[in-house]
């Protein structure tokens, strides 16, 4: 009994002599005085977003965005001929149904003109596509650009 | 009777997704980090400077630097002992920068009777005789009521090693106010 109460004795001494009371952080002030650490974390910030934008603008060129688009393609359609290579298809009465060159250039025609004549045909249908597309002005928008490609 | 849902404070994000958050570009989850730890980083540094407005100034000193260090912690788990350890090398600076000394010679000014003014010297001058470990806990524990398991993820040790270290110390600042004349301990 003796022990808790010297305890408890202490514990208000020692509360007493090194001032408990619990401090509050001002970031406003904080922020003043630091102004130099806390640029530090906004600029942090402004670096964060401008990576982002670069990254979208990359992907905004229409050129650039088109030759991604068809290297996956025909990265797929390669890989896919590929992971298939025992298997043959009757492509004789395999006849060209695709008409926009959007549809010419899906994975799934691109592997099929494979399958009927290898890499050439493959080309043939890319310049296909191309030639139905025809040329287009440089400040056309990937709205028009896509309605174009799908042939509405 | 249907049950009303419980309204309770917004969930508190721990350290690390505050953290990851800042290195993304969020100024306002630092300043939250900071309000956070603000209490705990305050007794660190007054354990060591026996000052509380210097222990201020320290403790926002060391989230000064730990705004531009914050990408280079390996170990996002072990935020608070890191900011902990920022914290105690501004302290020295700060000791070393304004030359404060508190020296045992101060024992001097305390008076034959142990008045209210004189009990608080002498505590002071008790817990100065600690070792800085054993002070840090002391301040932890007692400046913002830390459990110990907060305390422990600050100093990086077990919640056994600070119950005992605890302990020891209270012993310690007991046997010195005995000494100095204040039988109730």
């Amino acid at each position: 009994m003796n022990k808790q109460k010297d305890d408890k004795w202490l514990d208000e001494l020692i509360c007493r002599a090194i001032n408990t009371t619990k401090p509050q952080f001002n970031s406003e002030k904080w922020k003043q005085k630091y102004h130099k650490e806390f640029q530090t974390l906004v600029s942090r910030a402004e670096k964060t977003s401008k990576v982002a934008v670069q990254r979208f603008n990359i992907l905004k060129n229409t050129i650039t965005k088109l030759t991604v688009a068809a290297l996956i393609i025909l990265a797929i359609g390669f890989f896919v001929a590929h992971l298939v290579p025992g298997e043959k298809v009757d492509t004789t009465n395999i006849t060209t149904v695709t008409k926009s060159p959007a549809e010419l250039l899906t994975v799934a025609s691109l592997n099929m003109a494979y399958r009927r004549g290898g890499i050439k045909a493959v080309e043939q249908q890319c310049e296909e596509a191309i030639e139905k597309l025809g040329p287009q002005p440089d400040k056309i928008t990937i709205k028009e650009l896509l309605a174009k490609s799908n042939g509405t | 009777m249907p049950l009303l849902p419980i309204k309770g404070p917004p969930a508190r994000r721990p350290d690390i997704v505050l953290i990851e958050a800042v290195i993304s570009g969020d100024p306002d989850s630092f300043t939250e980090l900071c309000r956070r730890h603000y209490p705990a980083m305050v007794a660190i540094a007054h354990s060591a400077l026996g000052d509380r407005h210097l222990a201020e100034d320290a403790a926002q000193q060391a989230f000064a630097k730990a705004a531009e260090k914050l990408p280079q912690l390996k170990k996002k788990s072990q935020f608070a002992g890191w900011l902990a350890a920022i914290c105690r090398n501004a302290a020295r600076d700060i000791v070393r920068n304004t030359k404060l000394l508190r020296s045992a010679n101060d024992v001097s000014m305390i008076a034959a009777e142990p008045r209210e003014e004189s009990v608080n010297e002498t505590v002071k001058e008790a817990l100065s005789k600690l070792s800085a470990s054993a002070r840090e806990v002391i301040f932890l524990r007692y400046y913002d009521g830390m459990s110990y398991e907060q305390i422990s993820a600050v100093l990086g040790i077990s919640e056994q090693a600070i119950n005992g270290r605890l302990r020891r110390a209270k012993r310690k600042l007991a046997d010195y106010l005995r000494r100095k004349g204040f039988g109730k301990v």
